[in-house]
């Protein structure tokens, strides 16, 4: 993958072709949040122990009209390995892309095509056995309010009801570099102050409240 | 020119790859397309070889004691004997009967409740139980990396030594792939080979299972792959649900997956929990302990009025399904020569 990377920056453009570079960053609130690093808010603490989640279906837009869609399928971010966090897409230079939507998760077709490769090889820990299907954001770690609690939350399903995938839409000024956000603030808040569901393991309304807040969370900035 | 010789190239081998494929599978006539995409995973020999070996070799459990085949063994149509439920590493006991591995081409979705949906990630459900093989993919491929063997045999199936967990499972896919049931007396009978005909038991039992087992259990598969209650009385201490473990459905509790009847003569215990050994238990629970609930199959609400006649008839037809050309083929068996 940084090979291929390398190539696209030194050779792409020879072709007229860019490149768009997503950085992917989890926040909390304005804080960037790291694994194994305490964050506080709101009178609490918490600290992810793994982060992972799945990008998938990238497409770029001009005006509302589709002007690319990305070859590759999905990408697997992971906070625990820093080229994962850097997305760059091809794009043709001065194209004016105004708009980039994606999935936050993996769709039903994809879920449903049997044994996939690269970011979607089983092996990754990403898929459920025992019953199929992607786990599409998974988040481990623990918080204190006031006890120290761990919580597990591996947020999937595709088949409705459901359906955990999200899809995206953010509008962007730039086609050079930009900052993709996705900030724990509300999830973790209600996570926290519930308390009943810390670990989330299955579909279910409880995994599909949680990507949406996630979901909504996810800023573009430049 | 060249771009035409580059097509050109493109169909012939296209063409080469299916017609191999049909050489390892073939679609029995008058059955219907199979559900599984060949073209994502085209049969060849060296692969249906690596999942063959793959299927047999404990290694695929955590402490090297449990393959595939201790629950799916040949000479029982894939499934195993003796054994209401299956029992993985360490003598550790599961939920449920092990399913029979036959005509899987053609499977909607796997495993009783279909928690799997696609034959590509049905090894993982069992790799992965604690109370099977207790192992993850990753750690599995490593152990496999370490044997000259399985570098030699991915080799041959990928043209690469790098074990993928994509490879791993399209490669047991395509092993599981080749088990199609379709050489059974019922079979010779419907095609008219060599004038073999059934006996009047069999033809009564044929009757009586048209008009009372076929529309679950629809020809040519046998099943039609819905999920039914088919009125057992919930286990106590298993306390299994059935298919609305998966959907969270009530309306689908106590369902469980049709099975096929092919081969049933060498597949017992039956029913999701293993708690028949013999077909006159079976039909004896259909036709008078049917246990009523809100999502009971209606064909069975007032069960299945069969004289013990009647009972011996469907059985004599039931052992028609048995399929010694399918229970008896090498090419399913354990690969002694593959060192």
């Amino acid at each position: 993958m940084i090979r291929t990377a390398t190539y696209l920056v030194f050779f792409l453009p020879l072709f007229g072709w860019g490149q768009l570079i997503v950085e992917i960053n989890l926040k909390a609130g304005n804080e960037l949040v790291e694994l194994n690093e305490p964050v506080r808010l709101n009178g609490y603490s918490f600290q992810l122990e793994q982060a992972r989640l799945y990008l998938s279906k990238f497409e770029f837009y001009q005006n509302g009209h589709l002007k690319a869609t990305d070859s590759t399928l999905a990408y697997l971010v992971d906070l625990e390995i820093d080229s994962t966090r850097k997305l760059i897409f091809p794009v043709v230079q001065g194209s004016g892309i105004d708009e980039i939507r994606f999935l936050f998760g993996i769709d039903s077709l994809t879920n449903t095509s049997g044994a996939m490769n690269g970011a979607l090889d089983p092996m990754h820990g990403m898929y459920w056995s025992w019953q199929s299907g992607y786990i599409n954001c998974k988040l481990e770690g623990t918080f204190t309010a006031p006890e120290r609690e761990t919580f597990q939350l591996h947020l999937g399903g595709y088949a409705h009801p459901f359906s955990g995938v999200q899809r995206i839409l953010l509008k962007t000024d730039k086609t050079n570099v930009c900052r993709l956000d996705i900030d724990l603030n509300a999830l973790m808040e209600r996570v926290i102050r519930t308390k009943s569901e810390l670990h989330v393991m299955s579909p279910g309304s409880r995994a599909v409240e949680y990507a949406q807040l996630l979901a909504k969370s996810i800023e573009l900035k430049p | 020119m060249k771009r035409l010789e580059l097509i050109c190239l493109m169909v012939l081998l296209i063409t080469i790859s299916f017609r191999y494929t049909e050489k390892l599978w073939k679609k029995p006539l008058d059955w219907p397309e199979p559900v599984y995409n060949f073209k994502k995973n085209p049969l060849d020999s060296a692969t249906v070889q690596l999942g063959r070996v793959l299927f047999y070799d404990p290694v695929l459990s955590s402490d090297s004691s449990i393959s595939c085949a201790s629950c799916h063994s040949p000479y029982n149509a894939f499934t195993h004997v003796d054994h209401a439920l299956s029992h993985g590493i360490k003598d550790r006991i599961g939920t449920r009967n092990s399913p029979v591995l036959v005509n899987l081409a053609w499977g909607k979705s796997f495993m009783w409740d279909g928690a799997v949906n696609h034959l590509d990630m049905q090894a993982l459900a069992p790799l992965e139980n604690h109370v099977e093989m207790d192992e993850t993919l990753p750690h599995v491929l490593q152990k496999l990396a370490k044997q000259e063997k399985y570098r030699r045999l991915f080799e041959a199936a990928f043209h690469s030594e790098t074990m993928t967990g994509e490879r791993f499972l399209k490669a047991i896919s395509q092993f599981m792939l080749t088990l199609v049931s379709s050489d059974s007396k019922y079979d010779r009978v419907l095609r008219g080979e060599n004038g073999i005909q059934f006996t009047e038991m069999e033809r009564k039992g044929y009757a009586l299972f048209k008009e009372h087992c076929a529309s679950c259990h629809t020809e040519p598969l046998f099943t039609n792959q819905t999920f039914q209650n088919n009125g057992l009385a919930p286990d106590s201490i298993l306390q299994d649900v059935g298919r609305m473990k998966i959907t969270g459905k009530s309306s689908d509790s106590l369902k469980f997956k049709v099975p096929t009847l092919r081969n049933i003569e060498r597949s017992a215990p039956y029913m999701h929990d293993g708690r028949y050994r013999s077909l006159q238990m079976v039909l004896f629970h259909y036709s008078t302990d049917i246990h009523s609930s809100a999502t009971l199959a209606p064909q069975l609400r007032n069960g299945i009025r069969l004289s013990e006649d009647d009972k011996r008839n469907l059985i004599a037809f039931l052992k028609t399904l048995t399929d010694n050309t399918f229970l008896n083929n090498k090419q399913f068996q354990y690969p002694r020569t593959i060192k």
